[in-house]
Parts: C-alpha cells; structure tokens; sequence
C-alpha cells in the first residue's frame, strides 16, 4: 500500500517537473500564444461587459457606466409583451423544422462519396454549395421574383399549364414550407462540404476488407461510412441545439411578408423593430442575453444527452 | 541548436514589442488631439476675426441614385457654386458628409452619441429631434438667427420657425414644405371613354368603374386585371377618410386617436376587405413595398386608377412613360372619394420638411447660420434647386425647401415650377387642386411624448400588419378579426400613445 502511495507520489512530482521544464524549454511558444488571447480577451470577452445595459436605463447619449440601474425591470417588460412570445414561438418552430432537414447535408455527403467519376463529383459538389455565397437579401429577391402569386415565373408556369397559382408567399402553411426550403438550398451544401471532409479521414482499407467480405454498398455505408463520420454529425447536431432559441436575422428578415406576420416574426427580427428602430438598445440586449441563456441551457442539455448515449460530446 | 533557439526568442520579443508599440501609437495620437481640440478651441467669435479657414462640415442624404458618369454628389457644379459664391468670400471651407437616406436617423443617433456629427445635420423624424433636444445637445440658434439670419427667417416666417423652438430655444429650424397636398386620386380616362363612363364623382362611381375596367379588359382582351392600383396603409387615406364620421371627431381626437378607432374607420375597410374579395385590388398589394411593380403595372396598362403621392407620376417619371408606351392613354386626376356630408376629407401634409439642428459640439454654428442663410437667398435657393440646364439637377442641397419655390405670394408659380414639365402642367395643377381639396392637417402640438418615442416603430409595423390582415380576411370574418387587432394593437403600446396624447392636448389648451 505504502509503496502504491509513494510511486503515486513520484509520479505526479515527476509530471510537475516534467511541465516546468516544459515551459522552460518552450516559453516563446507561450509568449506567442499571448497576443491570440489578448486579441481574443479585447474583442471578445470585454465588449461582453455591455451586457450590463440589460439591466440598466440605457440612454445612448449618456454611455453604458452613467445610465441608471433598473435591475430586472427591463426582462419584466419584455415577458408583459404577448408580441414577444409569439416571437418566440416562432422562432423555435421554424428552428424545429430546420432541424428536421439536418440529415439533407448527411445524405448529400454520402452520395457525393459514392461517386467514382471525379470531375462530376467536384461539379456537382460546387453546384451544391455556390448558393451559400448568395446573399438572403438577394434571395429575398428571388423569391419574389419565382413565387409570387401574379407575378412569380413559377406560378406563372403553373398558370400556363392550366393549373391553380400556389400561394407560395402568402399563406402561412406554405411559406414556412417555403422558408424551410430556402434554408436548405442555402446552407444544405455548405454543410455537405463539412461531411466530405470528415469523410476522407475514414481509412480506405476498411472499405476494401469490407468488399473483399462480400459487404454491398448499402452495408459498407451503415457499417463504415456512418459510424466513420459520427462524431462530425454529433458536434454539428449539437451546435445546432444550441441555436434553437437564436435565429439569423436576414432570412426571415428577407422572406418575411405583411401576409405571414404571425409565423414569420422571430426574435431577431421583433428585436430589430423594437429594439434598434425604436433605439431601445437595453431591450435589444435583454433579449440577446436571454436568447443566449436559452441556447446555453439547450446546448448543455444536448450534450449531456450525448455523453450519456453515445459516450461522445463537444466538451 | 541553443543559438538557433535563443534566436528565435529574441525574434518573437521584438516582433511582441513592436506589435504592442503599434498598439500604443494611434491611441496616443488621438489623445493628443483630443487634448489639442479641447485646449485650443477657439469660440464663434473667435474664429471669425482670426484671419484663417473654418471647415464647415454639412450632412448630405445619399440615395445612391446618382446617374452612371455623372460626377460625384460632394464634387460638382453645385457644391463648386457653394464654395465659390458662400465659402470663399466668407473664408470658409464647405465639407459635404454623406449619410445613406436609408439610414439616416441610426447613423445620425451614432454620430450624436460620438460627438462627431457634422456642423449642420438634419432630419425628417421629430422623435429624434426632441430626443436631442431633451439630451441637450443641439445648439441654441435664437442669437444667431436674429444677428445673421434675416433671409432665411424672410423665407421660412415665423410660424414654420416655431416648430423648431421650446421654451424660448430654438434647437432645430424647419424647412419650409411648398406643397402640401399628400395624395390624389387618378383614373385612366380613355378606358372610361370606351367603357361609356363619367369621371367617378361619388365612391359608388368610383367603384362602378373599377368593376367596369375589369370586366372590360376581360372581355376584350382575356387579361385579368386588378384595376385600383398602389394599395398600402399610408396612400388609401382619402378613401379611409372619407368613411370617417367627421361630426363626431373633434380636433382632440383627430390628434390623439389612432385611425383605428375612429368612428367609421371601420366601414372604410370593410369596403377595400370588398374590393379584395371581388378582385379589384391586387391579392398581391404587400409584397410590392416599394410600389415598384405598381409603377410597371401602370406603365402597362394594367392599372386603371390609383392613390399616389401628389404628382408623383410626374416627379418618378411614370406618367411621361406611360405615355410613351401607349399615346393613347390619358390619367386624369379626380377627386371621387365623398363622405356623408359630400366633404372630400383626405390628409395634407404638414408645412415643415426636415429638421435642421447644429450639434452643440459644432464650433461653427455661425458659420452654419451663416451658409443657411445665404441658401436663403433667392438666387441661390433657385440655382441650387434648378442646378443649370444640362448639369446634374440635385435638389438634396437646398435643406431649407422641401419642393421648388419661387415666390412667397403666389401659389400658382410655385406650382409651376414644381410641375417640371411644360406638357404636364395641367395634370400637375389639377392634381395638387384636388389633394387639396377639403384637406385637413393633423393638429400639432409641440410636446414631446415619451410612449411615442418608445412604441412608434413598433404601431408602424402593426399598422401594416392590420392593413393586410382586414383586407384579406374572409368576409365573414372581417369584424371578428378586425375588432382583435384592434385590440391587440391598443394592448402593445397602442393605448399608452393615445393617453398621453390627449393629455398633452388638453395640457396644451
């Protein structure tokens, strides 16, 4: 027993030294290491402090350190306003539909691997994510240009081919459709380039030992490919948890319509009309911080979840 | 090794170092400025007897709408002008400062906030500027209008000037507006002529002729129409007014309420919710926000009437290129929309533009007055809003007019002027007679309203949101929804407005 104590003992002193003269031998590397940090603590974590305005009277005009304390009462007005739930409602159903399309980017990965003929792989693969390089304003654009009802080319086809124009814009059903829809054709191909890469890091003999076993395709996918990229799909997964309670402003910014108001106003967006238009810049912070205690909670709760199930997380 | 090693960290120090100097060195520079500024700031009077250049730096709206090869917006024949007939005699440099038109009242808020707004800024929204003045940081002109500002108080007079002063200060000076009339009615007449039609003189004429236009383009053309054109919030007034039951609003309430509870205001909907369902309104009026497909509907003859701003077919361009297209189409402006009483009642705009203000950090605010001042004067005023025949016509330069003017005494030039075209004069003339016909401004009352300057944004985004709502809703449905609208609208802020309006009202009495 004593003997256990004492090699512990001598192995933890053995570590400490081990790091002294680590950093002896390596000191410039840590010096380096100082200017990404104070880059990091400067731009990041010291304009955090202005969260403080939430819970303040804040007036432009007199700063952050001089406007009045108020404690909650800003969070007080924000929870009397029924606009505000609904933003909020809002936000997480469209953000839980969007998840649902989560596996389109896993899918697309998959078949893009499959592909032997190289230059249709790389054609298709840019194809897949130029859009993500348009902006949602320009998108907007086209929306209108596509789906409106008299005016949209699409509906104009249908008309043509005899068929009743599709209320594409304008009817609630449809435009969170039509929301979703956007969102994949945005960012479904960024997030296949992800999968790629994660994709080339599985070792190819596995697929060769797995064909010399007689595994057909679909086998060498669920046994090889999936397990091979799921720790990428889990911390992706993860992430977007984590912005649940957060939702970008310039796509439902851009697709937004007087027609569809009551689906289509989010958080950030009921933020911009309250907060910024009307210069309430303590509520706009309010809500920031409250969107990011929400996102933090669901985050942890996911990856909880994941340490538990799958023994695998982002932590 | 070693050698190498220490080398290196010698390297990695000094680049640390350096980096950290180059840190340190723009921040030192502008506190020494600062120190400089704050040091040496030289007073009005001070400035003017030293024999050396001010810079006097002035706003300018940037609508990005400046004509390929045409020369700068800060770099022209106008601002050349300036320089030479006001800057040069005065000793006084002249600095144009652009701010995008769309942004101007956040990117102005920052400025403020800084400290580095212009020497002259303006703006269109009175909530900022009382929010301004109540921070106190707008300059006290008062002295400096009655020592240098003869000409320019000539052209504004004295009740627009009011506008801009409280409790004795006068913190902002309005523009004068020359024309005041807000909307007009048109009509395509050679399609009532082939319809067999009067100009609409009642609603219900209106309407017959509405129903008209499209079954007529139907029938003779296959083309489903959707003849009443331009349908949003801020350009039915003259039919939402005219539903109004004007005995029983008195002043108070015309300033206090919101349109939507306005006795008959409701009435006024259910008649466009009717216009929607026959098809007589575009079912796609909201997604064309900035009437741009409006425009080319009219152009291609596929509006038969609409609302818009006074003469605005004539400032945009789309009456001449309607006419263009087709030779035979006339739009004739009437004025069709008639309460109970036969009264046209429709809004007019108010006599003010913008709102001009120098910062109380400006250190030339004589130099500022000085420059307003000489814009006042009728040579000038006439060649910055003319520009000179074949140059860029850049009518963002004289901040004291909204609108062309001519003359102080006679109305009919001004609207002339304003007409911009021999060959549209008529069109124009008839127009501004019929927007202003029966108008009726909202009162003023020169408070500031807290609730107003929290919930404005917000009930300006109900309100059109409400707009679509009622329009579109199912007949039978119509009170129901319009009526929990209402309410929702009085519950978000709606009600707070509207309580400290007419507080302020009967305070003001």
């Amino acid at each position: 027993m004593q003997t256990e104590v004492r090699r512990s003992g001598t192995v933890l002193a053995g570590k400490r030294r081990n790091a002294m003269t680590g950093f002896k031998r390596q000191w410039p590397l840590y010096l380096l290491m100082v200017l990404p940090m104070t880059f990091f603590i400067t731009f990041k974590y010291i304009p955090m402090l202005g969260v403080v305005v939430a819970f303040k009277d804040y007036n432009i005009f007199r700063g952050i350190w001089a406007s009045e304390w108020v404690g909650l009462e800003v969070f007080r007005e924000i929870f009397a306003m029924p606009q505000f739930y609904k933003a909020l409602r809002n936000t997480l159903m469209l953000n839980v539909i969007s998840l649902l399309t989560f596996p389109i980017p896993i899918i697309l990965a998959i078949m893009l691997n499959e592909l032997r003929i190289n230059w249709y792989k790389r054609v298709s693969q840019t194809l897949l994510y130029l859009p993500h390089f348009i902006s949602w304003v320009i998108v907007g654009g086209m929306a209108l240009q596509l789906l409106a009802t008299n005016t949209g080319s699409i509906n104009e086809l249908i008309k043509s081919l005899g068929g009743k124009p599709i209320p594409f814009l304008e009817d609630t059903i449809m435009w969170i459709l039509t929301y979703t829809g956007a969102g994949v054709w945005h960012y479904a191909g960024w997030g296949t380039i992800l999968y790629l890469a994660a994709l080339t890091g599985i070792n190819k003999e596995l697929y060769e030992a797995a064909e010399v076993d007689g595994a057909t395709r679909l086998r060498r996918i669920w046994h090889i490919t999936l397990p091979g990229i799921k720790p990428t799909i889990i911390v992706l997964f993860i992430i977007q948890i984590g912005h649940m309670a957060d939702i970008g402003f310039e796509q439902p910014y851009a697709l937004q319509n007087g027609y569809v108001m009551d689906v289509a106003q989010v958080i950030s967006t009921y933020v911009y009309t309250v907060g910024i238009q009307s210069a309430q810049f303590a509520l706009a912070a309010a809500v920031g911080l409250f969107q990011s205690v929400v996102g933090l909670v669901l985050l942890l709760t996911a990856e909880l979840i994941s340490r538990k199930v799958n023994n695998q997380g982002i932590f | 090794m070693p050698l190498m090693r220490s080398i290196t960290s010698f390297i990695v120090v000094i680049a640390i170092l350096s980096i950290m100097m180059g840190c340190n060195g723009p921040e030192g520079s502008i506190k020494s400025s600062h120190a400089a500024g704050a040091g040496g700031r030289p007073g009005p009077s001070e400035s003017a007897s030293a024999d050396r250049w001010t810079t006097l730096r002035v706003e300018l709206f940037e609508r990005n709408n400046k004509p390929v090869g045409a020369h700068s917006i800060t770099d022209n024949y106008l601002t050349q002008y300036i320089q030479q007939q006001f800057g040069d005699p005065e000793r006084i440099k002249i600095e144009f400062i652009t701010i995008p038109r769309a942004e101007e009242v956040g990117r102005l808020q920052v400025l403020m906030a800084a400290n580095q707004a212009p020497d002259i800024v303006f703006t269109y929204d009175l909530p900022t500027v009382y929010n301004f003045y109540i921070q106190d940081k707008l300059t006290d002109l008062s002295s400096l209008l009655d020592q240098y500002g003869q000409d320019l108080k000539n052209v504004l007079g004295e009740e627009i000037l009011s506008y801009g002063r409280m409790n004795g200060t006068q913190f902002a000076i309005p523009a004068k507006r020359v024309l005041t009339a807000r909307s007009t009615t048109l009509i395509r007449e050679d399609w009532l002529k082939e319809a067999g039609l009067p100009l609409p003189a009642t609603t219900e004429q209106f309407y017959e002729a509405l129903k008209a236009f499209k079954r007529f383009r139907l029938e003779k053309y296959g083309e489903n129409i959707y003849p009443y054109g331009h349908i949003d919030y801020y350009h039915i007034a003259p039919l939402q007014y005219s539903f109004w039951e004007w005995d029983q609003i008195t002043e108070e309430d015309l300033y206090a309420d919101p349109d939507w509870v306005m006795p008959g205001n409701k009435a006024a909907f259910k008649f466009l919710n009717q216009l929607y369902h026959e098809g007589l309104i575009d079912p796609n009026f909201h997604l064309d926000r900035y009437a741009q497909q409006f425009q080319k509907d009219l152009v291609n003859g596929r509006v038969g009437a609409a609302t818009p701003n006074t003469i605005e077919p004539v400032y945009m361009g789309y009456l001449a290129e309607l006419q263009k297209k087709d030779p035979n189409a006339i739009l004739t402006p009437i004025d069709p929309f008639t309460d109970a009483k036969g009264k046209r009642m429709k809004p007019i705009l108010e006599n003010t533009g913008m709102y001009i203000m120098v910062p109380k950090t400006s250190r030339n605010a004589e130099a500022a007055i000085k420059y307003l001042n000489w814009m006042a004067q009728p040579e000038n005023y006439t060649i910055l809003q003319n520009g000179i025949e074949g140059v860029t016509n850049y009518f963002d330069y004289c901040i004291i007019l909204n609108g062309k003017y001519v003359s102080s005494t006679d109305e009919q030039l001004n609207l002339k002027a304003n007409a911009s075209a021999p060959e549209f004069e008529t069109f124009a003339l008839q127009s501004v007679k019929y927007g202003m016909n029966d108008g009726i401004a909202t009162p003023r009352i020169p408070t500031i309203l807290p609730s107003e300057m929290k919930y404005s944004a917000i009930l300006n985004d109900k309100n059109d949101e409400i707009f679509v709502k009622v329009l579109t809703a199912k007949p039978e449905e119509f009170d129901t929804v319009y009526d929990q609208e209402v309410a929702e609208y009085m519950m978000m802020g709606g009600r707070q407005v509207q309580e400290e309006k007419h507080r302020a009202y009967q305070n003001h009495q």
